[in-house]
C-alpha cells in the first residue's frame, strides 16, 4: 500500500537507508520523512568519552572519567557481500573526503590500507598460531558441508537449533581453529542459532576460503559513526528530513477490527527523555510508519578507568516498544526470545585511549603486523568452557590511526572485547564484567606477554604503559549477540507483515530472504525494502545479491579449505 | 555393449550432478522472495 509520508521509529542505519531510498527512488522530498529517536546513530556509535557519557543509555551511571575516545562496537564490511550497503553509501557524500562519495571514501582508503591479518591467533607459549590449518576432521567437516547444502527452503529444519544443539554429538569442533575464529569474527556464541550459522556459512562462503587473513574485510576510514552515520545525518538533513531526538516512542495506537486481522497504526505515544513530558504524534492515512524493533547497544552502560560498566537490567527500549505491538497481533514474532536470555547475549567490550604509542607499537611487534584493523584473538592457557575446553579469552582490534577525526597524533585508540564476560580473567582473577578498565588494560597486557616473542617482554613495561593510558572504557551490552539467539523462523516479523498496510519493521530483528543479521548489509536492506513498498518501486530494483553459495567453483575452494 | 554402459554411467553421473545442484538450491529462484512485499 503506497503511502507520500513516513515516521520513522529509531534512527539507526535502517530507518536512515528507508529515508534515502525514498528519496532517491521514491522521488519523496526530504519534508515528508520525521524521525523520533533516542540516539542519531543506534548500534554504529563512535565519539568523545564526553559525548557518549551524555547519552540517553548510559545516564543513570554516571563516569568520572570521561576522557578519551569510545566505540561500543566495530564493523567489518565485505563489499563482495555487503552490496545493498555500498550501493546506499554510492549515493550519499562522505563527510571527511570533499568531492567523494561516501562509497568512495571508503574504497580509496581500503584500497590502501588492505587487510592482512598475520596474527589472527595467538596462544601462550606458541605465539602466532597458523590459523590457516582449521583443525576440522571428518565429523566437522560432514556437520558443515550439511549446513552448507542446506538449501534456502529447507532452513526451518533449524528452528530452536542452538549451536550447542547442531554440534552436541561433535564437540570437537568447538576446539578447532576455524571455530575460535568463527566466533569471534562474528560474535557467535554456542547458545546462537544454528539456523542463523547456516545463513552465515552461506553468505560468506567465500570468506570461509580465506578466513584466518581476513583479506575480504574491507574497512571504513574512520569510526563507524563519523564515516558512515554522519553522512547519512548530514545528508538527510540537508533533504529537509526532520529529525526529533531525545524521544521513547512507549506504544503504539492501532485500528480496531473485528478480526483483529488488518494491522494499522493510527497513533504514537512518546517522551521527550530530556523534559520527562509525554507527547502525542497521529499516524494519519497516508503515513508509513517504518518500525527498528530492536537494537544490539540497548541498554548498555559504560564504566571507565576505575570503574566497571554497571549491569543495566531494562528489557531494552526498542524491544520494549516491539513486545506491546505483540500484544495487539499474532504475526509479529516474539521479542523475548531475543531480549529475555541475557546469558546467550551479552558481552563486554572496551575501547582503550594512550597518550602515546607506546602500547601500539608493542602490540605491532608482537604481531608482527602494523596497526591496520586486523583482529587478534587470544586463546586460554587452560580449560574454561563448560565441556572442559580452552577457548578465546578475549580479542583485540588495532585500528588504523587515528580511528577518529578529533584524535590527536599522538594518541592511539584499541578496541576489544570478551564474548563471555562471566569468564575470569587469567591476570585480574575476576570476571571480566566486573572489571575496571583499569584491570582490563592490565589483562591485554597479561595476554600479550603470553605471546610475546622477545627480546624482553612487556610485562618489563607494564607500568610505562598503564601511565600512558588516558582512559579505557568498559562497556556492557546485554544484548550484543542477541540477533543471533537460537530461534525459530517465525520469531522475527517480516519487514512487512501480513495484513500490514502502514507498518514496516526494519533493522536486525527482522526476517528477510537470506540475509545475515549483525551486518550493515541487512539493516540497510531491510530498509530499502520498506521503503520500495511505500513508495511503489518494484522489488526488481533491488540491488541484486550474488549468491556464491551456489557457485561450484567458491564451494570447491571451500570444501580444499576445510581439509587445511 | 561398452557405449551402452558408457551411456548409463554418463546418464548417472548427469543426474546425481543434477540432484546435488537441486539440493543446494542452485535451481531455486531468488527473484519471487520479494513478491509478498510488492505494493498493491
Amino acid at each position: 500500500m503506497t503511502k507520500n509520508k513516513a515516521i520513522m521509529i529509531g534512527a539507526g542505519l535502517a530507518n536512515m537507508a528507508a529515508a534515502v531510498y525514498l528519496i532517491q527512488e521514491g522521488h519523496w522530498h526530504g519534508s515528508q520523512i520525521t524521525f523520533y529517536s533516542l540516539d542519531d546513530h543506534g548500534s554504529n556509535d563512535g565519539s568523545a568519552a564526553d559525548k557518549a557519557a551524555e547519552e540517553y543509555w548510559n545516564k543513570n551511571h554516571p563516569m568520572e572519567n570521561t576522557k578519551g575516545f569510545v566505540a561500543r562496537g566495530g564493523r567489518m564490511l565485505n563489499y563482495r557481500t555487503y552490496v545493498d550497503l555500498m550501493d546506499l553509501l554510492s549515493r550519499i557524500p562522505s563527510t571527511t573526503e570533499p568531492s567523494m562519495t561516501a562509497a568512495e571514501d571508503t574504497r580509496e582508503f581500503d584500497a590502501h590500507h588492505r587487510t592482512f591479518d598475520k596474527a589472527r591467533l595467538m596462544a601462550g607459549g606458541k605465539g602466532i598460531l597458523d590459523a590457516g590449518k582449521l583443525g576440522l576432521n571428518n565429523k566437522d567437516r560432514l556437520k558443515l558441508t550439511e549446513l552448507i547444502l542446506m538449501p534456502d527452503s529447507k532452513e526451518e529444519r533449524l528452528d530452536n537449533v542452538s549451536i550447542a544443539d547442531y554440534f552436541k554429538d561433535d564437540p570437537h569442533i568447538f576446539q578447532t581453529n576455524f571455530w575460535y575464529m568463527w566466533e569471534t569474527t562474528f560474535a557467535f556464541r554456542t547458545q546462537s542459532s544454528a539456523q542463523e550459522l547456516r545463513r552465515y556459512m552461506h553468505m560468506m562462503i567465500y570468506e570461509f576460503t580465506q578466513i584466518e587473513h581476513l583479506v575480504g574485510v574491507n574497512r571504513t576510514r574512520y569510526n563507524q559513526f563519523e564515516s558512515i552515520m554522519l553522512p547519512l545525518i548530514n545528508y538527510l538533513k540537508d533533504q529537509g528530513v526532520t529529525i526529533i531526538l531525545n524521544r521513547r516512542v512507549t506504544d503504539f495506537e492501532f485500528k480496531q477490527t473485528a478480526m483483529q486481522d488488518e494491522i494499522t497504526v493510527t497513533g504514537l505515544a512518546m517522551v521527550n527523555t530530556e523534559t520527562n513530558e509525554t507527547e502525542h504524534v497521529i499516524v494519519d492515512a497516508q503515513t508509513a510508519v517504518f518500525f527498528t524493533n530492536g537494537s544490539i547497544t540497548d541498554s548498555a552502560t559504560l564504566g571507565d578507568y576505575q570503574t566497571p560498566a554497571a549491569e543495566n537490567m531494562d528489557y531494552g527500549a526498542a524491544a520494549g516498544l516491539w513486545k506491546k505491538a505483540t500484544a495487539h497481533f499474532y504475526n509479529l514474532g516474539n521479542p523475548d526470545k531475543f531480549f529475555n536470555d541475557r546469558n546467550a547475549s551479552e558481552w563486554v567490550s572496551f575501547t582503550l585511549t594512550t597518550k602515546n604509542h607506546l602500547l601500539l607499537n608493542e602490540i605491532t611487534r608482537i604481531t608482527t603486523q602494523v596497526p591496520g584493523n586486523a583482529l587478534n584473538s587470544f586463546l586460554s592457557t587452560t580449560p574454561i568452557t563448560p565441556l572442559g575446553q580452552k577457548d578465546v579469552n578475549m580479542s583485540i582490534v588495532v585500528h588504523h590511526q587515528p580511528h577518529f577525526t578529533t584524535q590527536r597524533s599522538n594518541e592511539a585508540v584499541i578496541w576489544g572485547y570478551f564474548l563471555y564476560p562471566r569468564r575470569r580473567g587469567e591476570f585480574i582473577q575476576k570476571p571480566y564484567i566486573q572489571m575496571t578498565g583499569k584491570e582490563m588494560a592490565e589483562e591485554l597486557i597479561g595476554q600479550l606477554s603470553k605471546v610475546d616473542p622477545g627480546p624482553g617482554n612487556i610485562m618489563d613495561k607494564k607500568q610505562t604503559i598503564l601511565d600512558s593510558i588516558i582512559n579505557c572504557i568498559p562497556v556492557y551490552m546485554p544484548y550484543a549477540s542477541a540477533l543471533f539467539n537460537n530461534r525459530a523462523k517465525s520469531d522475527r516479523p517480516k519487514v512487512i507483515p501480513e495484513h500490514a498496510t502502514n507498518l514496516a519493521f526494519t533493522g536486525e530483528f527482522v526476517e528477510q530472504p537470506y540475509q545475515m543479521v549483525f551486518t550493515e548489509q541487512s539493516a540497510v536492506r531491510s530498509g530499502e525494502i520498506a521503503a520500495y513498498h511505500f513508495a511503489g518501486v518494484p522489488m526488481a530494483k533491488l540491488v541484486k545479491n550474488k549468491r556464491y553459495d551456489r557457485d561450484p567453483r567458491t564451494l570447491a575452494k571451500a570444501t580444499r579449505k576445510m581439509f587445511e | 555393449m561398452t557405449h551402452k554402459k558408457l551411456l548409463v554411467a554418463g546418464l548417472g553421473v548427469t543426474l546425481a550432478g543434477l540432484y546435488f545442484l537441486k539440493s543446494i538450491g542452485w535451481f531455486e529462484d531468488d527473484t519471487h522472495l520479494y513478491d509478498e512485499y510488492e505494493a498493491k
